[in-house]
């Protein structure tokens, strides 16, 4: 079975960029949650390689979720990127403080995404 | 033809028509066509951005002509792919000089009224009849600039005329570029046939 990436977003557009990114680009499996509680519960079933969450989501948002996946021991040393549209210094530094490891800003590049992920999924994963 | 009804902006789907299945099939279509350029290239290349964010777009609008949320559809796809959080979608009554507004996210009591008060002007813009990039120093844009407009994608089926209308851009982002201009082509050229058609 190829290790997955969890891909967590309230918006449908987000989810269909990234999955046909990363299905192309990678040689991880996708799997996607709509909110922060589903993305836990997602990531403690599946176990990824690697999370791409978004911030600002219904029920429990990104900075909420990474928080409770970085106190779970299964979840903890999963690498996590969060995805925002407020890219200011203050919301990047929030991302940090709940214990994600990087973050995108949207609109997203493509290029920056690909190399992004395959930066920490290790470059012989990468096709 | 099976039933429909649509309420603004809002359709009810008893049954698919032959008009919605067809729009959906055109915009499915369209995202097979910009994955497929995507896979052809690699994402080092500049457009491979465009033409990913196009895919998305595409086969986003396609799920909202099926399910009936073509509005809302609207507005995440400018906020995800646009990096704007202050749209309006509204459509014209021409018999009326009144404006609905159909679906909006981010935009003031303010942006609203100056839009409303000034019907005629936004007519005009939309008659026109191309999707814009507002720069104040290009001659034709002073109005729109003026209001605080963007960008803005006129609509139309029939009769029936909207536009959705762009305002302030994310602070990541500058300005719109060349790329969005394609994006906004889209959203012109599908958006008002599945709003209100059909």
């Amino acid at each position: 079975m190829r290790p997955k990436i969890l891909i967590v977003d309230d918006s449908m557009t987000t989810l269909l960029m990234e999955e046909m990114l990363l299905k192309k680009y990678t040689n991880f499996d996708v799997v996607q949650a709509r909110n922060g509680q589903e993305a836990v519960k997602v990531a403690l079933e599946e176990l990824p390689g690697l999370i791409l969450m978004d911030v600002v989501m219904p029920k429990m948002d990104g900075f909420a979720a990474c928080r409770e996946m970085r106190r779970l021991e299964k979840l903890k040393r999963i690498p996590i990127i969060l995805v925002t549209s407020r890219g200011e210094a203050e919301n990047v530094e929030k991302g940090f403080e709940s214990g994600c490891n990087d973050y995108l800003t949207k609109p997203i590049d493509s290029n920056e995404l690909v190399q992004m992920v395959n930066g920490y999924l290790g470059a012989e994963e990468g096709r | 033809m099976k039933e429909k009804t649509i309420v603004r902006g809002q359709t009810a789907v008893k049954g698919e028509s032959v008009a919605t299945a067809a729009l959906a099939e055109q915009l499915e279509t369209r995202a097979r066509d910009y994955m497929r350029r995507c896979h052809e290239t690699v994402p080092s290349v500049e457009r491979h951005t465009i033409w990913s964010r196009l895919y998305a777009a595409s086969e986003r609008l396609s799920m909202a002509v099926r399910d009936g949320d073509v509005a809302d559809a609207v507005i995440e796809i400018g906020s995800n792919l646009l990096g704007c959080e202050e749209i309006v979608v509204v459509e014209l009554h021409a018999e009326t000089k009144l404006m609905s507004f159909l679906a909006s996210v981010g935009v003031s009591a303010t942006q609203r009224h100056a839009l409303s008060s000034k019907f005629h002007q936004i007519a005009a813009e939309i008659k026109r009849g191309q999707a814009r990039i507002v720069d104040k120093r290009v001659a034709g844009d002073e109005f729109l600039a003026s209001i605080g407009v963007s960008a803005l994608a006129p609509l139309s089926q029939g009769q029936k005329t909207g536009a959705i209308v762009f305002f302030n851009l994310l602070p990541q982002r500058k300005s719109f570029d060349s790329g969005d201009r394609e994006l906004l082509g889209l959203l012109s050229v599908y958006v008002g046939p599945s709003l209100f058609g059909t």
